[in-house]
């Protein structure tokens, strides 16, 4: 049976440059969308329990805004970018600046959702691009869905995703810093099972 | 805090029952919890899981398990009962008999598997809130345990804590804001 935990130390290696790249592309895409420079930390791929993913987004009741974009085609399953609730704010306003000011709260909170969305747009395009790039599949995206909730709840996604074939998740994130202002986002890339060996079969060549 | 601590301080050694001070107990997901009155039993971030109770009234014996999916995997040797909602109920009512409950007085409340995205790509993916449901439900029925209550489905994460004493189920969400005694 498939085992997550088979994935050895140049496995995790090849994630983490995939982590790497494709939030690098991101970050690009997001700098230019501000005008202010946005750097990432050093991408991070490792097997954990599940019960550990909502301590790193600092417990599972934390409220966050979780973006999930569906990818298709060569390979399938997620992209999720889960962003704390105040980050999520901030993002929206340095986004829309000041034309929202003259709206009703009701106008504002739509234009802030799409505006979002808008946002994990372009991120996860570039995201995909740059994946696709290095391992020359064609991987398809949906339209982003957002929800603010609980971490515990979104992140549940992760777990269901990989729970039948045991007790670890795949976990891979990558931190956005926006120099002026620290934005932190966690961008997972979550194959389903099979996605996940096409992938690692791109390794051998790699 | 202040009130509450003045609470324990004029409670009665002979005080009744009423007087719920019990300790909580939180359990993560694909794990289960046994506790007695009046110890509380909390799991908290509930997506498309469902947080399942069973409570003996009279032993007040109450337990507690996070369920992830469905079906356990077929040639599923080692796994983890608490993980799969056709293999933790039954896990669950044994433990319950062996802490002391019995088989005939156990009842059962449900909250949880909700539908947190509503992406349709990879849309059998998707809607594992719902079988998670559908089989909690439909395992309790074949096993002829009531449930009296449930706070199932819908977009919202929920936490929620059990009171083993009173058998009180609460469930909070945080969008909307809500908090509901079931």
């Amino acid at each position: 049976m498939f085992d997550i935990q088979n994935i050895n130390g140049k496995g995790l290696d090849f994630f983490r440059e995939l982590e790497n790249i494709g939030a690098g592309h991101a970050a690009t895409a997001l700098s230019m969308l501000l005008s202010r420079t946005v750097s990432i930390q050093v991408p991070c791929a490792k097997l954990c329990n599940y019960n550990e993913i909502c301590d790193i987004l600092h417990g599972p009741e934390n409220v966050v805004a979780g973006l999930l974009v569906g990818i298709s085609a060569d390979i399938r399953g997620f992209i999720l970018l889960v962003l704390d609730e105040k980050d999520a704010e901030k993002l929206t306003q340095s986004v829309m600046g000041d034309i929202a000011d003259d709206m009703s709260e009701e106008e504002r909170a739509e234009l802030s959702t799409s505006a979002l969305k808008e946002v994990a747009n372009i991120l996860v395009g570039a995201y995909i691009t740059a994946i696709s790039e290095m391992t020359g599949l064609t991987i398809d995206a949906s339209v982003p869905d957002l929800v603010f909730d609980m971490a515990g709840a979104v992140m549940n996604l992760l777990a269901v995703a990989y729970g039948e074939f045991g007790d670890h998740v795949l976990f891979m994130e990558t931190e956005f810093c926006d120099q002026s202002d620290s934005l932190f986002g966690h961008f997972f890339l979550i194959p389903d099972v099979e996605s996940y060996r096409t992938l690692t079969e791109k390794m051998v060549g790699y | 805090m202040d009130t509450f601590a003045f609470d324990i301080k004029r409670q009665e050694p002979s005080a009744d029952r009423q007087v719920v001070l019990g300790k909580v107990y939180t359990i993560g997901i694909a794990e289960h919890k046994i506790a007695h009155g009046p110890d509380r039993l909390a799991t908290l971030g509930l997506g498309s899981c469902v947080g399942l109770v069973l409570h003996d009234a009279t032993a007040r014996i109450g337990g507690m398990v996070h369920v992830m999916l469905p079906n356990a995997p077929q040639n599923a040797a080692g796994i983890n009962k608490s993980k799969f909602a056709d293999t933790a109920i039954d896990e669950l009512i044994r433990l319950m008999i062996q802490s002391g409950a019995m088989r005939a007085r156990l009842v059962a409340k449900l909250a949880g598997g909700a539908h947190m995205f509503s992406t349709t790509c990879n849309a059998d993916f998707m809607n594992v809130g719902e079988r998670n449901v559908q089989m909690c439900k439909k395992i309790l029925r074949e096993r002829s345990i009531r449930i009296l209550a449930e706070d199932t489905g819908l977009t919202s994460g929920r936490s929620i804590e059990f009171c083993c004493e009173t058998g009180q189920l609460k469930v909070r969400t945080v969008s909307p804001k809500s908090i509901r005694l079931i």
